[in-house]
């Protein structure tokens, strides 16, 4: 099987998905049988990976006239990625299942976004990867500026504009690179060759750090997520983030060892803004989604220490708490969206005893919460204590001050517990109907236990991850 | 000389942004967003003749194309916008599709 | 392997029991009954057949080149504390049979008490600190759970966070403590760690630091001072959820955790802070106990006493009275909440002391069992409390450097507890009843149900009066250095006695008298003091509702939304304007329009023709 067509199949059909499912119905169907095949392939790909090294998936397109040739490479990481995204993509077409409005539009643009986002994670030729990162924006602004909420417009231009104003940054360092190697292909570049390392270090970590997103850069994803469909705001959190931190991971870091080693730093200063800020800023918060989004971010913080320590055990425990991030945001987005679509309401003080009138819902998003602030037995737990541990060896003993961030986690947390599933039934509460296509609620319980199951019996995962990084780290290394 | 055809592109483009920026009709902004076009397409073109770089002359032709194809598919839009909503602004044109 | 059924049991057990509850209600309490006495089963057996350490190593998850670790290991201290986790814990399944017998989600609540009692059997059976942290936690999240158990009234909502936010300011210490130990020490084995500490290996600030940090989360879980308020508020909890996680094992946890790293806290040096802060702890409780007006109030507090004065004999360097000490009250104070339970059960749950009275007419076995544990409390031999009771105070006298302050608040602690619990005693069985509508309607509890755990416990805090020795030999595994302040006992008997004496005038011969010195304008000050637990709780939520969430978290989001965020749209706002400028440069004039574009012409022809010319 010839993997690349996971890109450019899904990019082809979403138009030939589009004419027909317009008037027919149905493309949801085929928006979830396609994603279902994208990840048993995807699963195939990574069994036949071999265990420390890379599979070449194929060049394509070798215009000798400049290096303009899509080689598409996987390793471990890289094959991570993608079965975090074909599963997110799978449960978020499950949870846009009782779309009223344009469903054919939108499950075609998911479709759309797939191959890009796949293209995202594979190709080793910068410029492609450009392309396709620029790519995945295109659906990301329709399907935010579309169907999301009232302020929709301005969060969908706003999230366009500010990430694509950091991609033209990444463009410069990737054209600075051209001109100083003389060649696009990742796989060639050596840093020692490079003439101005040091600038184009930071282009391309300001760049990624936008689409982290790091303090100060962060503001275009409050709004963006508010604004955005529940299901849309959950693929947001969970695959858009994820790619900056991945290509945070592959150029900032393993490509350029040397200055990212000189430049650690400003991983931890961020890191560390990032996780206090956003953390008091979701406790002031009483919206509940911009809540859900300070959260997201200050995660993201965390992870940011967790790679500013560049070893081998902290970008394990940053790639692991990256998937965890990914599914326990997830169900939060996808309750709170559901419960503002339904009570008509984002106040949380409007909010309240959600429990009684909807049990089963309230206990998933307690557990979701509960993997937020790091309860043991939850996935967020294992990422907490695997990146305290080497971040405590990396950068010092110190470093227990990110437990504060925990703490803080901890209290708006429960304190939204509280206000909108424990307490007596808030009027838009009682009024509403809670109940849950079932579609949407089988995604959320596959959600829950994923947390849990990680959670328990993390190694399997870590497995791959350990194999994912143990190339590029002599396993010599201590910790 | 490669300086003048540097500078004469330059001017183009300048006058491009300026028109991209100051216009409110869609179509002149379209006008000046080819004029832009035009400015790479003289750079690359007279980067090929006169420093040797042959493969610019491939990537101009791609690049006239493209801008050709691009300006045909967004005449079309606007003027099927023009015919549902009456609209010859950019602004008024956001406001009656939200 | 019976150790792995003792882990897994709790928690298989409390999801079947939930499904099973979702069937019928009666089979959750069944199902819960039937685990939670297999649970006490499987470990008497452990039990009787020791032999030596459980000792399990194993291997959690290993991320770049750490390995996790999540091993089990039980000896006798894990015995002792898994004996009263599972008695205690099966006997107030049985008694929730009628204490929850009306209520309609009785399968959350039976799965959660399991899922409790799985965190607590986790917590002492942990190899390592990361095990012990996990059922730290887990223990926490259920204790969480069931204060706020009747969820849709505001009262126990609000309790359940208070109680989830005050712990988790310890467990962030915890949580700091396991990631120094591990970076500093290279393991987490709790044994390993003792033995480095002993040796000397671990370098004195360090351990000294880790071992403050330890307290600090104990003092959280414990409800010692100055994090206790989230204590009193749990009573807004079932009662029987207060006996066993508040009253009998979840506050343990701080003291286990102190007992089981003991050498290091010897090697350390910080056994004196323990010994400091828990004294003032004790004082605070004992005093604040006296003037509460709800049962369950004075029981908390007296909780927290009690707790502390096991942290004292931890602190004075005798893990044999300390760990005795929190043995005997674990019996006594369950066997109180819950007779407290059958009290407000009977009485409607109806909670305020000052309506109830009389109630030996119809309560009478459940005044005995409550007698019996009212005079352990009050260290009257031969029930267990005196002895333990004894032993802290003596050895706080021994100990040179408690000797003085800190053993002086012990005794007044100790001797207070009988003020206390007498006139709770008084206030509830004595006396003519203070509400006659509410009296009629007493019903007195079942024998079976309500009054057999009672009996169970009352006699084991009996018994365990004869065992003390044997007792604290097991706990520590070695000789109980007998201590001994001679004129100690009969001093401490002739005090109590005197505090009874005076308690019992003005409760029930003389309540003129006692009116009389309430009426006093100093008296007024103290009972509100006292009786607002010093005003810690209003301390603590000023601080945090002031500084914490209107001044920091209101500063930070004002600089993202008007700076960081400001700057964006501040961004969009300039180039707008400069679009803006250059829009009105266009001029309408068709001759203007003509002229520039001659000019543009001329221009053009100038550059193209430059070439040539060039």
């Amino acid at each position: 099987m010839s993997y690349e067509y996971l890109i450019f199949a899904p990019i082809a059909l979403s138009l030939f998905v589009y004419l027909p499912t317009r008037n027919l119905g149905g493309t949801k169907y085929v928006a979830l049988a396609l994603f279902i095949y994208m990840f048993t392939q995807t699963i195939e790909l990574y069994k036949q990976l071999p265990a420390h090294g890379y599979m070449s998936l194929g060049k394509f397109l070798d215009v000798r006239a400049f290096d303009f040739v899509l080689t598409l490479q996987v390793d471990r990481l890289s094959v991570i990625m993608l079965l975090l995204t074909s599963v997110l993509l799978i449960l978020v077409t499950l949870s846009s299942w009782s779309l009223a409005k344009k469903p054919a539009a939108y499950f075609s643009l998911l479709i759309f976004f797939s191959g890009a986002i796949f293209g995202v994670f594979t190709s080793t030729n910068f410029l492609w990867f450009f392309i396709f990162w620029e790519l995945t924006l295109i659906p990301m602004l329709f399907l935010v500026g579309i169907w999301g909420a009232e302020g929709r417009v301005y969060a969908a231009i706003k999230f366009f504009l500010y990430t694509h104003a950091a991609s033209m940054l990444i463009l410069l360092a990737f054209f600075l690179i051209y001109k100083q190697t003389g060649t696009f292909d990742m796989t060639l570049v050596k840093e020692a060759t490079l003439a101005t390392p040091a600038l184009i270090w930071w282009l391309m970590f300001v760049g990624f750090a936008v689409k982290m997103p790091l303090f100060p850069f962060h503001t275009w994803l409050p709004d963006a997520h508010v604004q955005a469909p529940a299901p849309i705001s959950a693929l947001l959190a969970g695959v858009l983030l994820k790619m900056g931190a991945y290509a945070m991971i592959r150029m900032v870091i393993l490509l350029l060892p040397v200055q990212a080693e000189k430049y650690a730093w400003i991983f931890l200063v961020l890191g560390l803004l990032t996780l206090f800020f956003a953390g008091f800023m979701a406790l002031y918060e009483t919206h509940v989604k911009k809540m859900v989004a300070y959260s997201s971010i200050s995660h993201m913080g965390l992870i940011a220490v967790a790679m500013g320590a560049m070893s081998y055990a902290s970008l394990s425990a940053a790639l692991f708490e990256m998937i965890g991030h990914a599914l326990i945001i997830s169900p939060l987005f996808l309750i709170a969206g559901f419960l503002h679509q339904k009570t008509h309401t984002w106040e949380m003080g409007d909010m309240g005893g959600v429990m009684q009138k909807a049990p089963y819902l309230s206990a998933i998003f307690v557990l979701a919460g509960l993997g937020a602030l790091g309860l043991p037995g939850t996935m967020g737990f294992i990422g907490e204590i695997a990146i305290l541990i080497s971040a405590i060896e990396g950068f010092g003993a110190w470093m227990v001050v990110i437990l504060i961030g925990s703490l803080i986690s901890a209290s708006y947390l429960v304190w939204t517990f509280r206000r909108v599933i424990y307490g007596e039934i808030g009027e838009k509460v009682a009024n509403a109907d809670l109940s849950m296509n079932k579609a949407e609620f089988f995604s959320l319980l596959i959600f829950a236990t994923l947390i849990i199951l990680f959670g328990v019996y993390p190694q399997p995962l870590f497995e791959a991850i350990n194999q994912a990084f143990s190339l590029y780290f002599n396993t010599g290394a201590t910790l | 000389m490669f300086e003048i055809d540097m500078i004469f592109a330059f001017a183009l483009f300048s006058v491009g942004l300026y028109g991209v920026s100051s216009n409110k009709d869609f179509l002149r902004i379209f006008f000046s967003l080819e004029m832009l076009i035009n400015a790479v397409i003289l750079m690359l073109a007279s980067s090929a003749h006169y420093l040797g770089l042959s493969q610019n002359l491939s990537f101009a032709y791609m690049v006239m194309i493209i801008a050709t194809l691009e300006a045909a598919v967004g005449i079309l839009i606007f003027a099927a916008a023009h015919k549902f909503a009456n609209v010859i602004v950019a602004d008024d044109l956001s406001e009656e599709l939200s | 392997m019976n150790v792995g059924l003792l882990l897994i049991l709790p928690f298989t057990g409390a999801i079947a029991t939930f499904i099973a509850g979702k069937l019928n209600q009666k089979y959750a309490f069944y199902l819960a009954e039937l685990i939670a006495f297999t649970l006490f089963g499987l470990v008497l057996s452990m039990f009787v057949s020791y032999d030596k350490p459980i000792d399990v190593a194993i291997n959690w998850f290993t991320f770049g080149n750490a390995t996790m670790p999540f091993g089990v290991y039980i000896d006798h201290l894990s015995l002792v504390m898994l004996l009263i986790a599972t008695g205690l814990g099966a006997l107030d399944v049985h008694f929730s049979h009628d204490y929850m017998k009306e209520d309609p989600d009785k399968p959350r609540y039976y799965a959660k008490i399991l899922f409790f009692i799985g965190g607590m059997i986790l917590l002492v059976s942990a190899k390592e600190l990361l095990g012990l942290f996990v059922g730290w936690e887990f223990m926490g999240l259920a204790s969480y759970l069931l204060i706020s158990f009747w969820h849709q009234k505001k009262a126990p909502a609000d309790a359940g966070v208070a109680a989830f936010l005050y712990t988790k300011f310890g467990d962030v210490f915890l949580f700091a403590a396991l990631g120094l130990l591990f970076y500093y020490t290279k393991t987490l084995d709790l044994q390993e760690i003792n033995r480095l500490a002993s040796s000397h290996q671990i370098s004195s600030t360090v351990s000294y630091v880790i071992a403050i940090f330890i307290f600090i989360a104990a003092i959280g879980k414990s409800g010692q001072f100055p994090l206790f308020p989230w204590l009193m508020r749990a009573m807004e909890g079932p009662t029987t959820v207060s006996a066993l996680i508040h009253g009998a094992t979840m506050v343990n946890s701080g003291i286990y955790v102190v007992a089981r790293m003991f050498d290091f806290y010897v090697a350390s040096e910080a056994l004196i802070i323990v010994a400091a802060v828990a004294s003032l702890s004790a004082f605070v409780g004992a005093t604040s106990a006296l003037v509460q007006s709800e049962i369950k109030k004075v029981l908390a507090y007296s909780t927290m006493s009690h707790l502390s004065l096991a942290f004292i004999g931890l602190g004075v360097g005798s893990l044999s009275a300390g760990m005795t000490h929190l043995t005997n009250h674990a019996v006594f104070k369950a066997l109180l909440f819950l007779g407290a339970g059958a009290v407000i059960m009977s009485a409607r749950h109806n909670k305020d002391l000052f309506r109830l009275g009389g109630a030996w007419k119809k309560l009478t076995l459940v005044g005995v069992f409550m007698a019996i544990g009212a005079l352990s409390l009050s260290g009257i031999p031969p029930f267990s409390g005196f002895y333990s009771k004894d032993a802290i105070i003596a050895e706080s006298i021994l100990n040179t450097q408690t000797y003085g302050l800190i053993s002086t608040l012990t005794i007044i602690a100790g001797v207070l507890s009988v003020a206390y619990v007498l006139r709770v005693w008084l206030l509830i069985f004595a006396g003519k009843p203070r509400d006659s509508k509410l009296h009629e309607s007493v019903v007195t509890p079942s024998k079976f149900w309500i009054s057999l755990p009672l009996g169970v416990m009352a006699l084991v805090t009996f018994v365990l009066g004869f065992y003390q020795k044997e007792l604290s030999e097991y706990i520590t595994g070695e000789e109980l250095r007998e201590a001994h302040v001679d004129f100690l006992p009969p001093l401490l008997l002739g005090a109590i006695a005197l505090v009874a004496f005076i308690v019992y005038k003005f409760y029930k011969s003389r309540p003129d008298a006692r009116d009389k010195l309430a009426a006093q304008p100093l008296m007024k000050t103290f009972h509100k003091v006292l009786l607002n637990g010093y005003f810690v709780e209003s301390m603590i939520t000023w601080f945090v509702k002031n500084v914490v969430l209107n001044s920091v978290a209101k500063t930070v989001n004002w600089i993202d939304v008007n700076i960081i965020d400001g700057a964006v749209n501040g961004a969009v706002n300039l180039t707008q304007r400069i679009f803006a400028t250059f829009e009105k440069t266009h001029s309408s004039k068709a001759s203007n329009q003509a002229g520039l574009t001659m000019l543009g012409l001329l221009g053009v022809l100038v550059l193209v023709f430059a070439r040539s010319l060039v």
